[in-house]
C-alpha cells in the first residue's frame, strides 16, 4: 500500500475512534441539573489535560511559536464569541445561548484536531517505522476527547448519535491534514508550533469560559473542585503514559 | 540537596506577600476587585506549574505521580471540610459572617501547608522551579492576605494586626518548604510532586477561579488561560530543553 493511503487511512482510524467517547453516555439516562453540571466538569477536567499535552507537542518544533499561537488562539475565542450572535443562532437541533456554545466548543475541537493530524502528519514523515503505534496512540488518545465532547454537547441538549457525530467530524481535519503534511513535510513543520499552541489556548479559554462556570451553577464548588482535578489528573497521565 | 535557606527565604517571601493585600484593605476598607487580576494571573501560573510538578512527577513513577494528585486533592478537600468551611467563600461578604476567626485560620495553616510543599517540591526538580512556585504563591497570597484582612477588620479587629494574622497563617509555608527539600528523598520524590499539583489544582478550582470569574469576568478568565500556557512552555523549555 503506498504510504500515502497508510497516512491517510491511520488518520480515519484515530477520527473514527473520537466517536467511542460517546459511549459512556448510553449509560446515562436521565440529565438532572446535577448530572449536567459533573458532565461539564468531566470535560473541563479531561479538556484542560488535553490542552497541555497540545502545548508540550509543540514545543520540539518552536518555543515562542507555540506561546505566540497560545496567545492567539485565547485571543480568537475571545473575538468569536463577541462576534457570535446569543440569539437566533441554530446548530443542528440546538438554538440560541445552547448552539453558540455546542459550535464554538466543536469549532474548538476541529481547530484542535487540524493542528493535531499536521503532527500526525510531520511524524509520520519522520520514519514509517512507527506508524502504528503512532496511530493507535492516537486513536487511544482520541477516545477521551469525544468523551470530552459528548459530556459537553449532552448538556447542551444533542443527542448521544449526533454527540457522536460530531466527535467524530470534529477529528476529521485529522486525515485530511496528516496527508498534505506528510507529504510536504518541510513546508509544515514550521506552522506547526503556531497551529498546537492555537489549539492548545483556544481549548483552555473555552474550559474556562463556557465549561467551569456551567459547572459551578449546579454542582457545589468542592464537588466541581473534585471532578476536574481528578480528571485532569487521569487525562494527563493518559497522555503521558500512552 | 537544595539549599534550605533560599527554600526558607523564597517560601517566607511568599507569606509575606500577604501584607501588600492587606494594605488597599486598610486604605478603602473593602477588597478591591482589582485583586481579581492577581487571582486570574495566579490561577493561570499556578494551573500551568502544577501541569509541570504532575507531569515530572508521573514521569519518575506514574504510581507515585498519580496517587500523589489524588492525596493532594484530598488533602485539601479534607482540611477544608474538617473546618466546616468547605463551601465558604472569603471574598464573598455573606459567607464571611458564618466564618469564625479560628475556622479560617486553621483552614489557612493547613492549606498554606501544602502549598509550602509545592515550594519545597518545586525547589527539589530545580531552584529555578521553587522560585517560580514561591512568586506564584507569592501573588495568589496579595489577593488571599486581602480576603483574609477584609474578614478580620470587619469583625472589629485593628488593621495592623489583621495584616499580620494574615501572613501570619501563610507561615506555614516555610516549615513545609523545608522539610520537603530537606527530607523527600528520591522515592517520595513523584510523591510530593503529584500531591503538589493536586493540592494545587483543587484549591484553583474552589478558590482562585469563582473569585476570578466574580470579580474581573471573561478578561480575567483569558489571562488565566494565556498565563497557564505560556508558563508551561516556558518551563518545559527550562527544564527538559
Amino acid at each position: 500500500m503506498p504510504a500515502v493511503v497508510v497516512v491517510l487511512l491511520a488518520g480515519l482510524i484515530t477520527a473514527l475512534a473520537t466517536g467511542l467517547g460517546a459511549i459512556p453516555f448510553l449509560f446515562v439516562r436521565t440529565l438532572s441539573p446535577r448530572v449536567i453540571a459533573f458532565s461539564n466538569a468531566i470535560a473541563a477536567g479531561l479538556m484542560l489535560g488535553a490542552s497541555f499535552t497540545l502545548v508540550v507537542e509543540g514545543m520540539p518544533f518552536g518555543t515562542w511559536q507555540t506561546i505566540i499561537g497560545a496567545n492567539l488562539g485565547v485571543a480568537f475565542i475571545l473575538i468569536t464569541q463577541f462576534l457570535l450572535p446569543d440569539e437566533g443562532l441554530e446548530f443542528g437541533e440546538l438554538k440560541g445561548g445552547g448552539a453558540q456554545k455546542a459550535l464554538l466548543m466543536v469549532i474548538v475541537m476541529t481547530a484542535h484536531s487540524f493542528a493535531e493530524g499536521v503532527a500526525v502528519g510531520v511524524a509520520f514523515g519522520g520514519g514509517e517505522s512507527l506508524a502504528v503505534l503512532i496511530t493507535i496512540a492516537i486513536a487511544i488518545h482520541n477516545i477521551p476527547e469525544g468523551l470530552a465532547i459528548t459530556a459537553a454537547m449532552r448538556p447542551r441538549g444533542a443527542s448521544i448519535a449526533s454527540s457522536a457525530r460530531w466527535s467524530i467530524f470534529s477529528s476529521l481535519p485529522q486525515p485530511l491534514m496528516a496527508v498534505p503534511a506528510f507529504l510536504f513535510v518541510d513546508t509544515f513543520a514550521p506552522v506547526l508550533p503556531y497551529g498546537l499552541g492555537f489549539a492548545a489556548g483556544a481549548m483552555t479559554y473555552m474550559v474556562f469560559r463556557e465549561l467551569l462556570p456551567d459547572a459551578y451553577a449546579d454542582a457545589t464548588r468542592p464537588e466541581v473542585g473534585l471532578i476536574v482535578s481528578l480528571s485532569f489528573t487521569a487525562m494527563v497521565a493518559f497522555q503521558l503514559l500512552l | 540537596m537544595p539549599d534550605l535557606w533560599l527554600v526558607a527565604l523564597s517560601a517566607a517571601a511568599a507569606a509575606a506577600a500577604a501584607v501588600l493585600g492587606v494594605i488597599p484593605v486598610i486604605v478603602s476598607g473593602e477588597v478591591s476587585p482589582r485583586l481579581g487580576w492577581a487571582n486570574a494571573l495566579a490561577a493561570g501560573l499556578m494551573l500551568g506549574a502544577g501541569y509541570v510538578l504532575l507531569q515530572q512527577g508521573i514521569t519518575l513513577s506514574p504510581v507515585g505521580g498519580i496517587a500523589g494528585s489524588v492525596l493532594g486533592v484530598t488533602f485539601v478537600f479534607a482540611s477544608h471540610r474538617f473546618t466546616n468551611l468547605a463551601d465558604v467563600d472569603l471574598s464573598r461578604p455573606q459567607d464571611l459572617t458564618s466564618a469564625t476567626v479560628p475556622q479560617i485560620v486553621t483552614r489557612e495553616l493547613l492549606h498554606s501547608a501544602a502549598e509550602g510543599v509545592a515550594i519545597g517540591a518545586g525547589f527539589l526538580v530545580d531552584p529555578r522551579l521553587g522560585l517560580l512556585m514561591a512568586g506564584t504563591l507569592g501573588l495568589h497570597n496579595v489577593a488571599e492576605g486581602a480576603a483574609i484582612s477584609a474578614a478580620l477588620i470587619e469583625r472589629g479587629w485593628h488593621p495592623g494586626k489583621a495584616a499580620l494574622l494574615s501572613a501570619g497563617t501563610m507561615t506555614s509555608h516555610v516549615p513545609a518548604a523545608v522539610a520537603t527539600a530537606a527530607w523527600i528523598g528520591a522515592g517520595g520524590r513523584p510523591w510530593v510532586l503529584g500531591f503538589s499539583a493536586g493540592a494545587m489544582f483543587y484549591l484553583i478550582l474552589v478558590e482562585l477561579m469563582p473569585e476570578s470569574y466574580r470579580q474581573r469576568g471573561p478578561t480575567g478568565i483569558a489571562i488565566t488561560a494565556s498565563a497557564a500556557m505560556s508558563v508551561v512552555v516556558l518551563l518545559h523549555a527550562i527544564l527538559v530543553g
